[in-house]
């Protein structure tokens, strides 16, 4: 065998090139990030401010077919984030892919629209006394597999959700009996008197037949009484749905959201963000929420896979938050630093850092319809604007002696931009802050100790403005005494509690209530995450439940 | 042979009995709060505490311990899903095919190229095609399979259309995983099977063989190739539990739902018994392919069949 040995000048020029070349792969990675959010890359949104608040929602052409002949579009494919899991009734949690696709197939006893419950399998509602209502159901209400569903159903419905433990926000439901083969009648543990206060038990109860939930496997093959029904679920791959050719309800009667204008659905579990992007762009799904922010320029006019796609930008209903630890022990129990520290922020800079965000003006999101932007020029808003100059003179009120103050947050992309953004403005008046980022569940745990964190950011969400308050306000929330701020504050519960109310929803109180947190420097608004929704021109319009959940039945379509 | 086999299979009982202890531990003491992931951000302290209840965490170590070993190893139950609410050794049935095709075809494309780059490297040693295969070979073990699944799936998927990008299906759906999860181990068992030829390359047995007059291919295959083999069992057998543990990061770009993406899933959302059932079925497998390398070992090599067949009849004198 010949030995070719290189002269040692051409080995090590061989070698560096090499090098250069590892160097040059190697700096491409990081190409995009997964996770239960689908937070994508950390490049920020290059959609202003404006573009995304007066985006309209896509209205159908008049001058075109759409499926409102009456004629049904073949298949429309969409991009989920996360696995389902579980198509149970009973599993029914806070995960979205979930949601997008019970809502399609399990109908609740109602719809929760503007603080309304619409009838859907109810008829309506009847109330005897102050804790006992009545619910007549409508007497031909059959699901996918021809069961009679009757108030027998009902009844085992409610039980089994409560006996599953995820029966959540159900404080004021006691018991369900039934009255007649289709009329039951609620038993509440006093008088319904707060908005929302009955959203889970009559609007996320799924209502199915007992008959075909004791002989089937729910998990797999769910059965409802919603205008699709699940035909194929591979767990971590795909869902596929069929129309309801057997729909209960009467046509002229139908609601609206309950429709099913397309023949097919198939979710598809697309757990790399990235891979929303090309799934879209070589039309292997037709929709997508999880487009990296980077990316969405290139479905919109002009932009590469604009040809066959477009994008609906909204504001979204969820809020993330930062609140001071005010528990004893906590340096940011001193109301001047808390000031200091939300007068130094600027939730411009933050939401551009965090990408797809709309910085917040006050505590709360125009999404709902009880916020009110007469709360942005309230005397004292600290999230109107940033102010250098009043954050140093509040520091200097405060007995800030240049401790490390502990940021806590979930380390998702999102998020660590912000609280990375929120350290940078902070260190610019001379408050010292440490990141710390935790995975979800670890985060869950810690934000309930108060000697973990001075600062959290959280998102909040709510089926409405006061709800989306409820969670960090209510002291009752966590079974501590305290609420998720370690604040025991009876005039801000009392307060809380009187803008629940129905009697006390109004503009006034909220506007005092928001008057009332900002005095106190309790709560800090920073931005609200947009729903960047890319789909193909196929679809005519979008529509949504509660805003947020896209009911693809419901959509109209072009046929041309 | 066959106490040899006994005895490894014993202790494989007690490596599995370790390591479903100490991840039981480990998951036990671990921060954060299963019940609390699972009730959702939704749910008041009362929620919490019910969950925590119905899942059985508010049971003490011990309880909890014993009933996990119990029902794991004597009913050979590892529980229901806390998130899927199905039972884990369905889930994990269900699973086991996807990752295994990508795995063993990754393991006959990582052998076949990489033996044959090895070979083809060790016989043009200090060539050019010696060292175009070796910067080949650098190549694959320096790019990230995830970067790799990337580039492929742009070019692939969506420049060329040739591929679909994700999912499961036909044959097609896999071709991208397979190539990505086999990359890092042709570089490995190429550089491995070079060194080990060139370990035997100036023996004097291959020396003879030449002086005899043998053909060069004959010396390759017949001498060389079986005398270098040891190390690269070695490092194949390695090379296969590894792809296959290692399988979350390609199942996940991919979107295949395999056992890693399982245990991915399950690790995020706190789902415990399948977090413990994934680990013990690697563990079982691992030592399992290890076994397999050692039996191997003695079929390829006589000197270690006579090694344990030896120490059998020393012991019965």
């Amino acid at each position: 065998m010949r030995k070719n040995r290189l002269r040692p000048g051409i080995r090590r020029a061989a070698a560096l090139a090499l090098a250069a070349g590892m160097t040059i792969m190697t700096s491409a990675c990081g190409l995009g990030g997964s996770g239960e959010t689908g937070a994508g890359t950390t490049a920020a949104s290059t959609i202003t401010t404006t573009e995304a608040a007066t985006m309209a929602a896509p209205t159908a052409d008049a001058n075109r077919k759409t499926t409102a002949s009456g004629e049904r579009y073949d298949k429309i494919s969409i991009g989920m984030i996360s696995d389902p899991k579980d198509l149970s009734p009973i599993s029914l949690g806070g995960s979205n892919s979930q949601l997008y696709i019970f809502y399609s197939i399990y109908e609740p006893l109602f719809d929760y629209r503007d603080n309304n419950y619409e009838p859907i399998l109810a008829k309506g509602y009847k109330e005897i006394d102050d804790t006992h209502w009545q619910v007549e159901l409508y007497d031909y209400i059959y699901d996918s597999e021809g069961n009679h569903i009757t108030a027998d159903d009902v009844v085992y419905s409610f039980e089994i959700f409560v006996a599953s433990g995820r029966a959540l926000k159900f404080d004021s439901f006691e018991s369900i009996k039934k009255i007649d083969d289709y009329t039951v009648e609620f038993t509440w543990t006093g008088p319904i008197n707060s908005i929302g206060a009955l959203e889970w038990p009559w609007c996320r109860t799924c209502i199915i037949s007992k008959e075909a939930f004791d002989k089937g496997n729910f998990s797999d093959t769910p059965v409802g009484t919603g205008p699709y029904k699940v035909t194929e679920f591979v767990p971590g791959a795909h869902v596929i749905m069929e129309a309801n050719d057997a729909y209960w309800q009467k046509e002229e009667l139908r609601d609206p959201e309950h429709l099913a204008n397309v023949q097919t659905v198939q979710y598809d579990v697309i757990s790399e963000t990235s891979q929303h992007v090309i799934a879209l762009s070589t039309g292997q799904i037709q929709y997508s929420e999880y487009v990296p922010s980077e990316n969405i320029r290139d479905f919109q006019t002009g932009g590469k896979y604009s040809e066959n796609c477009d994008t609906y930008i909204t504001q979204g209903s969820a809020l993330y938050v930062m609140m001071a630890n005010n528990a004893e022990s906590a340096i940011t129990t001193d109301e001047n630093l808390r000031k200091a520290i939300y007068y130094a922020l600027d939730n411009d800079a933050i939401a551009m850092a965090a990408g797809s965000c709309l910085p917040a003006h006050a505590f709360g999101t125009p999404f709902f319809p009880d916020y009110d932007e007469a709360w942005e020029s309230q005397e004292g808003n600290y999230m109107g604007a940033s102010n250098l100059e009043l954050a140093k003179q509040y520091l200097e009120q405060s007995g800030y002696q240049g401790e490390t103050i502990r940021l806590l947050g979930v380390s998702e992309e999102v998020m660590k931009n912000m609280m990375t953004m929120s350290q940078a403005l902070l260190l610019q008046a001379g408050i010292n802050v440490e990141i710390i980022a935790e995975e979800e569940a670890l985060q869950q745990t810690d934000m309930q100790d108060p000697t973990k964190w001075e600062l959290l950011i959280t998102k909040a969400g709510g089926g409405n403005q006061i709800g989306e308050w409820n969670r960090p306000a209510n002291y009752n929330e966590f079974g501590t005494g305290y609420n998720m701020a370690f604040i025991h504050d009876e005039e801000l519960q009392r307060q809380l509690l009187l803008c629940k109310s129905l009697a006390g929803h109004t503009a006034a109180n909220m506007g005092t209530m928001h008057q009332y947190m900002l005095d106190n420097a309790y709560y800090y608004a920073i931005c609200a995450p947009q729903m960047n929704a890319t789909f193909h021109k196929d679809f005519a319009t979008l529509i949504y439940r509660e805003n947020e959940f896209l009911r693809p039945g419901a959509c109209e379509y072009y046929l041309d | 042979m066959g106490k040899y086999i006994c005895k490894r299979l014993l202790w494989m009982i007690v490596i599995v009995l370790g390591t479903a202890f100490i991840i039981f531990t480990i998951l036990y003491f671990t921060p954060g709060d299963p019940a609390r992931v699972i009730a959702g951000g939704n749910a008041t302290a009362a929620d919490v505490e019910n969950m925590r209840h119905i899942m059985g965490l508010d049971r003490s170590y011990w309880v909890q311990l014993r009933d996990f070993l119990y029902h794991s190893f004597l009913k050979l139950d590892l529980g229901n899903s806390w998130v899927y609410n199905k039972p884990v050794m369905a889930e994990l049935l269900i699973r086991l095919p996807r990752t295994f095709i990508i795995g063993l075809s990754a393991m006959a494309l990582n052998l076949t190229a990489g033996l044959l780059m090895g070979i083809f490297a060790a016989t043009h040693e200090g060539r050019w095609q010696d060292s175009l295969t070796m910067a080949i070979a650098m190549v694959f073990v320096s790019c990230p399979d995830f970067w790799v699944a990337l580039m492929m799936i742009l070019l692939f998927s969506a420049k060329l259309g040739w591929l679909p990008a994700y999912g499961i299906g036909g044959p097609q759906y896999y071709i991208m995983p397979i190539i990505c999860s086999a990359l890092g181990g042709i570089a490995v068992n190429a550089r491995q099977t070079r060194a080990s030829m060139l370990g035997v390359f100036r023996e004097d047995y291959i020396t003879t063989a030449r002086a005899k007059g043998q053909r060069e291919r004959y010396v390759v295959t017949k001498h060389m190739f079986p005398n270098a083999l040891m190390p690269i069992i070695t490092s194949i057998g390695s090379g296969f539990a590894r792809i296959v543990a290692g399988s979350a990061v390609i199942e996940s770009v991919f979107s295949v739902p395999g056992i890693g993406l399982y245990l991915l899933t399950a690790i995020n959302s706190r789902d415990y018994p399948v977090v413990r059932a994934c680990v013990l079925f690697f563990a079982i497998f691992t030592a399992v392919v290890m076994l397999l390398v050692d039996l191997v070992y003695a079929f390829v090599d006589p000197r270690i069949k006579a090694k344990y067949s030896s120490v059998r009849r020393r012991t019965k004198k």
